[in-house]
């Protein structure tokens, strides 16, 4: 269809020269070049920012993409973490690391399979899957504290294999952070592509299409529940390997990763970002974890609070996000200037 | 093209205490085009969503082309030919006009083939200017095309149109007569519709349903003699 410009590789050339593409690509450039001029705190504290935008980047793709809402995130996330302290150290060789994060991955998709498939399947849907999930992240918060031989309970558990790699007598172990760091870069910055270049073709179609009338779609044959499902398993498995990665580098992981407070957090990033955008979570959870930073240095007690009137007051304020936000800045601009020229 | 393409029989629909199809039978054979008439709550788009797979019959069978369509999952109906428009426009309405008409054609085939496809549709309709606007914004006659747009893009065997030109001016309805009439013969076709002059430029078989009930069937020339049918939808005259 000519002149549309709306055509599957039309679309995604036409990305190419996107401003927010580029921006993106920026971004990448920016955090690559990062360790060279900083010190080892700073870098810790963006790749821990880093781990979690990949975190709020699993929940956009789910929320954003696929419309559902949910709340039990923070679970595939500790499932993630948990699966490394658990089964990494257990594992004598430099895939060590590797096997934890594949066990956290194909955990959290099975729970994510079972859950979705009686969920999604059963036809809940909207607010009443959303409320589900909020189940989800308690009774995973009840069983990190309560299974305490194997979740180490209230303390939770120490340790993780630094990443590497063992295959046909070649192997690596990855013990420099600055590496770790470029690790999490490349992961976050190939999930980003990866959800990206998936949904700007007519994959992405039909999960707008799903999101914004699922009977319609089913009646043009879409298997919706399908659909819905794979997103829901394959978030859940992104959100674990967050885990995974958080657990390698912090070798620390606790029930409050896993609960209810970090599921509204991760909520919050997208949210703040804007929902649907890929790139804006990721700096939604930038923008917000410097927030953290800044009130916990004044009382670590007044965060909740701050961020729930923070949240209360973006969604007020910019319903969108930031992304959406930054988007219409040049058109404002541009009209304000119209408007003045037209005046003089 | 001749035969049966569905046959429905002995359909029934409750919904509490209420019933909204009662004994409804129906053959729709290949290439005909057949309007479903009928008073405000009569059952007709009942007897659509069942006959489209939304809904499922308390008893009663549906055949299509010799395939048992009962307990059958929604999504595969239009896998077997079946498309339908809904008596309210039901578009992805956050999406553009071409994104719409995108989504609704099957998978399968290049992007060159989708843009032949989708223009060939859009010119079809009139929406060729309109092609990057979002579905919500277009005037209430314009989705109603739309809509039909999308259900034709699967060229479908069966089409079910639930009061395709509700909501439209009457140079709209007119070439909405003239898109449906040329169809015939191409499939078959099934229009629930409100306004007796789209029904009588048809001139096509036509049921009349009542209370959940089909109370006469036939040519429409005949249907509007019928003094049982005048009484209860077309008004005593």
């Amino acid at each position: 269809m000519d002149g549309t410009g709306l055509s599957l590789g039309r679309g995604r050339n036409a990305a190419l020269s996107n401003p927010w593409v580029l921006l993106t690509v920026g971004l990448v450039g920016i955090a690559a070049a990062y360790p060279s001029w900083t010190d080892a705190y700073s870098l810790s504290v963006i790749r821990d920012a880093l781990i979690f935008a990949l975190l709020a980047l699993s929940l956009d793709y789910l929320w954003g993409k696929a419309g559902i809402l949910s709340f039990g995130h923070a679970a595939f996330f500790g499932i993630g973490a948990y699966s490394m302290a658990i089964f990494g150290p257990k594992i004598d060789s430099a895939n060590a690391a590797l096997v934890g994060l594949l066990a956290g991955m194909g955990i959290a998709g099975a729970v994510a399979l079972v859950i979705g498939y009686f969920l999604i399947f059963g036809g809940v849907r909207g607010a009443y899957l959303t409320i589900v999930t909020l189940a989800i992240s308690l009774v995973a918060q009840h069983i990190a504290i309560g299974w305490s031989q194997v979740t180490g309970g209230d303390s939770g558990l120490i340790g993780a294999p630094p990443p590497g790699i063992e295959i046909f007598g070649f192997s690596y172990v990855m013990l420099d952070p600055v590496h770790q760091y470029y690790l999490i870069l490349a992961v976050t910055a190939i999930a980003l592509l990866a959800i990206w270049f998936a949904c700007s073709g007519h994959y992405g179609r039909v999960l707008a299409a799903i999101q914004d009338n699922e009977l319609r779609a089913r009646t043009l044959g879409y298997n919706t529940s399908l659909h819905l499902l794979i997103v829901f398993v394959v978030s859940a498995m992104l959100a674990a390997v967050a885990g995974g990665l958080y657990d390698i580098t912090s070798g620390y992981v606790a029930p409050d990763l896993i609960g209810l407070f970090m599921s509204t957090e991760i909520i919050v990033w997208v949210a703040v970002g804007g929902r649907g955008t890929l790139i804006g979570p990721i700096i939604g959870a930038f923008v917000v974890i410097r927030l953290q930073q800044e009130v916990s240095s004044v009382s670590y007690k007044l965060w909740p609070m701050f961020i729930g009137a923070f949240f209360v007051a973006m969604v007020f304020l910019f319903p969108n996000g930031l992304l959406p936000l930054l988007r219409r800045i040049p058109r404002i601009v541009a009209s304000r200037l119209q408007r003045a020229r037209k005046a003089e | 093209m001749t035969g049966a393409l569905m046959q429905a029989e002995d359909l029934h629909m409750r919904f509490g205490g209420v019933t909204a199809v009662s004994g409804v039978s129906l053959t729709l054979e290949r290439g005909e085009i057949r309007c479903i008439i009928g008073p405000n709550g009569a059952g007709k788009s009942t007897l659509f969503n069942m006959l489209a797979g939304t809904q499922r019959p308390i008893s009663g069978s549906i055949r299509f082309e010799d395939r048992d369509l009962i307990g059958l999952p929604l999504h595969k109906f239009a896998a077997l030919g079946i498309a339908r428009k809904f008596q309210v426009p039901s578009l992805f309405s956050t999406m553009s006009v071409y994104d719409n008409l995108v989504v609704a054609r099957p998978a399968g085939g290049g992007s060159e083939d989708e843009a032949i496809h989708v223009g060939g549709m859009l010119e079809t309709l009139g929406l060729t200017g309109d092609a990057g606007v979002a579905a919500a914004e277009l005037p209430h006659g314009q989705k109603q095309w739309l809509e039909i747009g999308m259900a034709l893009m699967s060229r479908p065997k069966l089409l079910l149109l639930d009061e395709p030109t509700a909501g439209m001016t009457s140079d709209e309805t007119h070439r909405t007569v003239d898109l449906i009439a040329g169809l015939r013969e191409a499939m078959t076709i099934v229009v629930i519709e409100h306004d007796m002059n789209f029904v009588r430029a048809l001139a096509c078989p036509t049921t009349v349903m009542h209370q959940g009930r089909v109370i006469a069937s036939g040519p429409f020339s005949d249907i509007e003699r019928d003094h049982t049918v005048r009484d209860v939808y077309l008004g005593r005259q």
